[in-house]
């Protein structure tokens, strides 16, 4: 049965669509730091990070969250998932940048795990998100840790990689 | 029995994808997998919730059995099939390649129509078939874009 939660077009449409135009104008800004494949690889590890939890957790047997105005999958629903691509390249570009080493790997996947919580917030506010099944969001935070974590190792791993291909 | 058949599968495919040789490098094996990935969950999505021609399993233990197949050995074997199909010289032999991963893709829709993972309500083996062959030519096509695309000079990992 699709469980319909509004149907106006209202604040999650445009929280998606002004954040989604906002990130990447300042991907376009940016200094250019990145190959155009290492490029759309960071921005495209979001998305498939972010459409993996909501293709798997979200649907069928483990139904926690609904996504947008309905049950059913919707344009909007695909937008919102694309948004998560720019926040995997400024994940990945500010690490570089800050050229971080040891504990402060610690520090800046805690950071920006709280970022991720604090915008999940906004977003269950504003109706992209709507739990259920008593899915609660403390579990986003270890999720938020451990995937910006294996972006960390995925983006060592292909350190290594590239420069053996050289 | 259908979880371990499934993780077995699944290892092999990784493994095998491990030791072949590869024509992509790391970074454009990781995209072309990654959005092999997108595609398949999409698909997969749109047929079960707003096309309903097909039905994903209600049961927990079988679900992971249908991610391993849609996130692991599906986009793994596409990912092989593209990095062997460009090792290959002769027009013969790719197509036997093509043949060889289709039979194999379609033995993956196989296992999980009977083991009761997916229920075909307005579909069967020969749209699967029309569907796993666009996903093998869409992987040989992204795979053509990225070897064209040149390695442009980086300062990849050297911090701003």
């Amino acid at each position: 049965m699709v469980k319909v939660y509004e149907r106006a077009f209202d604040a999650n449409e445009w929280f998606v669509l002004a954040n989604l135009l906002v990130s990447l104008i300042l991907i376009w800004k940016l200094p250019i730091k990145f190959s155009g494949l290492e490029t759309t690889v960071h921005i495209t590890i979001g998305i498939f990070i972010g459409m993996f939890f909501d293709h798997t957790i979200s649907v069928g047997a483990w139904d926690y969250y609904g996504v947008n105005d309905t049950s059913k999958y919707q344009f909007i629903d695909f937008l919102s998932y694309i948004m998560y691509g720019p926040y995997s390249y400024f994940f990945i570009y500010l690490y570089v940048k800050l050229n971080l080493k040891g504990y402060m790997n610690i520090l800046y996947v805690t950071l920006w795990s709280i970022l991720a919580v604090v915008i999940e917030w906004f977003s269950v506010k504003l109706g992209i998100f709507h739990y259920e099944k008593g899915y609660q969001m403390a579990w986003s935070f270890p999720i938020y840790a451990f995937v910006q974590t294996l972006q960390i190792m995925f983006y060592k791993i292909s350190l290594k990689m590239e420069k053996g291909n050289e | 029995m259908i979880l371990p058949a499934a993780i077995v599968i699944a290892f092999y495919t990784l493994s095998f994808f491990f030791f072949i040789e590869k024509k992509l490098s790391f970074l454009q094996n990781s995209l072309v997998l990654m959005l092999i990935s997108i595609a398949a969950r999409n698909y997969t999505t749109i047929l079960a919730l707003q096309l309903k021609w097909i039905h994903i399993t209600e049961d927990s233990i079988l679900f992971i059995v249908f991610l391993i197949h849609r996130e692991i050995i599906g986009p793994f074997l596409v990912l092989m099939f593209i990095n062997i199909y460009w090792k290959t010289p002769s027009g013969v032999k790719r197509i036997t390649v093509f043949a060889i991963f289709l039979i194999c893709l379609l033995g993956m829709d196989i296992f999980s129509s009977t083991s009761g993972v997916i229920t075909y309500l307005n579909w069967n083996l020969l749209k699967a078939g029309i569907g796993n062959t666009a996903f093998l030519i869409a992987g040989l096509g992204l795979s053509k874009v990225l070897m064209y695309l040149m390695q442009e000079s980086t300062n990849y990992g050297k911090g701003l």
